[in-house]
């Protein structure tokens, strides 16, 4: 307690170099939560985004994660696909699951000519992604020859919502399909564009000719909860013969995501070291003329009965209290700034020119790092003058003027 | 000679202290012998620079001889470690400095309190002990003031005060009266020698002033580093 009060009561003492270090180490501790928020709020959307398109799990096989996607051996059969939906259904974490069928051709029509297209075959009442119609209907249950596409492809071919098109496509045994189809709707998912088409999966299991699908997509009730989901689920599936099929989690498929926090973290660990070497020379420099101050005073005490530890102690106290202090008010500021700027709705020009609302997640998850950053930083800075300050002989200081 | 001076509280032997400035070495104090009975009053005189402080370091255990030795009731101060020093500076030796020291950012009574926290008393015997010090010097009612807020004679006060307060065996004063006026520096040593009667505290000061030696219950007086009558003059102190 005495060395607290003493370090509390020294900082107090040369009030405008404390206010001045505070508010510098505060102002940058508020700048790296406010990018940290940032980062973080980016990151979230870009999770939000990768689930909403994969989903929190993926089952196929291994062949389909390998790449080799030829005949019927990748492809789940009906019966294999029972025994998967036994092991969904008894886990408690699983909120939704859904089958998938891509397919690939050709679609036109005879005036407005044809173009390439790959269909993602999704249940009609429970696609993936979850696409928000722009224009036209959603897919539904017993819809088997409708589509969903994209705004740039209705763009290309001149299709509205009602219009009809033809497919053509390769069957599983390598035949060429034709099939009349009809435009539902045209669609909008973030990060999804081009000749990306939704039809049923039942569709997409007629033009290859099979009654198998490809991948299993399952939705879970807490994000957080993917690895272990996922592990129970794997181990599930070995235990009931079905060690052909392979779960991965969108941390695993989506790796745009992953490339993205990594930027983010290595942006933040630039300026986090950037605040840090800032916040410890300007410390070093206000402690060490503090020191220098107190050098008499150091002798006083130390003639008195106070150990080099406590001593020592007493410097490095108004460090950690500088620190502590600081971080907390370089904390508050950011997320007073934070909260300013969400209420604001700024937005920026995201991919494909939508508007991104600029975000800065707010919260205890965001702080630590920066509020550790100051405490650390004033920490070590305050070691050097507490060290000289301990080290000091007695009788030397006592005749420092 | 009273029934105090029997045991001697302080022995030194043979004690010199040398300082090295480059390459020339000064002999600060060239093998001094003194023995200080309990409840003595020893004024040290002698001109700046004749190594009267350095001897009180050594004595204070703030500072460590080139030779010989300081025996504190029969313990020599060189066989004890940094942290026994401080353990006994804090218990057994109080310090007046002549610049007063007294710590700016502490009020009175915590200049006074701060040896009471060293040495761990409880908080009911800390205000019981710094209230009836400053009682003794005449601050009671001065214990929240900084001491910023008082005159020199007062910064003495509360020193003397702070010196006391863990009733310790020995006290010593390095010049106390120096930064003072005459009359405040004689009201000071007045406190010294009534609480050298009162409360048998031994005090050892050293002083380049000769009127201090007239509260001196002995005074020796040291040049060049070496006492010039160790031990010899007595005088009545009342």
């Amino acid at each position: 307690m005495l060395v607290i009060k003493l370090a509390l009561r020294n900082l107090l003492r040369n009030r405008r170099r404390t206010i001045l270090s505070l508010l510098l180490i505060a102002f940058g501790i508020a700048a790296l939560f406010l990018f940290r928020g940032y980062g973080v709020d980016v990151a979230a959307m870009a999770r939000e985004s990768a689930i909403r398109q994969v989903w929190h799990l993926r089952i196929a096989t291994e062949a389909f994660w390998d790449g080799e996607r030829y005949g019927y051996d990748y492809l789940i059969a009906p019966e294999v696909l029972a025994g998967v939906r036994e092991i969904l259904a008894e886990d408690p974490q699983v909120v939704s699951y859904t089958t998938g069928l891509s397919l690939m051709g050709l679609l036109g029509t005879e005036e407005k000519g044809t173009t390439t297209f790959l269909a993602i075959g999704a249940e009609p009442g429970n696609p993936v992604p979850l696409p928000e119609i722009k224009e036209g209907r959603p897919l539904k249950d017993g819809d088997l020859g409708a589509m969903l596409i994209t705004q740039d492809l209705a763009r290309e071919l001149g299709l509205q919502p009602g219009d009809n098109l033809v497919v053509k496509a390769r069957t599983v045994d390598g035949l060429y399909h034709a099939a009349n189809a009809e435009v539902a709707g045209i669609y909008h998912v973030p990060g999804l564009g081009g000749n990306m088409v939704i039809a049923p999966v039942s569709f997409n299991q007629m033009m290859r000719g099979t009654d198998r699908i490809s991948t299993i997509a399952v939705k879970l009730a807490d994000h957080g909860a993917t690895e272990e989901v996922a592990l129970r689920v794997q181990r599930a599936l070995e235990e009931n013969d079905l060690a052909g099929l392979r779960v991965k989690t969108w941390q695993e498929l989506a790796d745009f995501h992953h490339q993205l926090v990594l930027f983010l973290n290595l942006i933040f660990g630039f300026i986090g070291l950037v605040i840090f070497v800032l916040v410890f020379f300007s410390v070093l420099g206000a402690l060490t003329m503090a020191f220098f101050e107190r050098i008499r005073e150091v002798g006083t005490v130390r003639a008195i009965g106070t150990r080099r530890h406590q001593v020592f102690g007493m410097f490095l106290s108004e460090g950690v209290l500088l620190g502590l202090f600081s971080g907390l008010l370089g904390v508050a500021l950011g997320w007073g700034i934070g909260s300013l700027i969400n209420v604001a709705g700024i937005t920026y020009p995201g991919p494909g020119g939508q508007p991104v609302p600029l975000g800065i997640a707010l919260g205890l998850d965001v702080a630590w790092a920066p509020f550790l950053l100051a405490l650390v930083a004033t920490t070590i800075s305050a070691i050097y003058p507490a060290y000289r300050a301990a080290k000091l002989e007695i009788a030397s200081a006592l005749r420092f003027v | 000679m009273s029934k105090d001076f029997q045991q001697p509280l302080l022995k030194i032997e043979n004690l010199s202290k040398d300082y090295s400035l480059g390459k020339i070495v000064v002999h600060a104090l060239r093998g001094v012998n003194l023995e200080v009975p309990q409840g003595d009053l020893l004024v040290i005189s002698g001109p700046s620079g004749s190594g009267k402080t350095t001897l009180l370091n050594l004595i204070g255990a703030i500072a460590r001889p080139t030779s010989g030795d300081v025996f504190l009731e029969g313990k020599a101060l060189s066989k004890l470690s940094d942290g026994r020093l401080a353990e006994l500076r804090n218990h057994k030796i109080g310090f007046i400095f002549q610049s007063f020291a007294l710590i700016p950012v502490l009020s009175v009574y915590e200049n006074v309190e701060y040896p009471l926290l060293l040495l761990g008393a409880s908080r009911k015997e800390r205000q019981r002990r710094v209230m009836d010090m400053l009682g003794e010097v005449g601050l009671g009612e001065l214990a929240r003031r900084r001491p910023n807020d008082l005159s020199g004679g007062q910064h003495q006060r509360v020193a003397i005060a702070r010196a006391l307060v863990t009733e310790p065996r020995l006290v010593l004063a390095d010049e106390p009266s120096a930064n003072l006026d005459s009359e405040t520096g004689d009201e000071i040593m007045k406190l010294v020698a009534r609480l050298n009667k009162e409360q048998k505290v031994t005090f050892i000061v050293v002083t380049h002033d000769p009127v201090v030696s007239r509260y001196a219950r002995r005074s020796v007086h040291i040049r060049d580093g070496r006492l010039l009558n160790e031990g010899v003059e007595t005088r009545a102190c009342d």
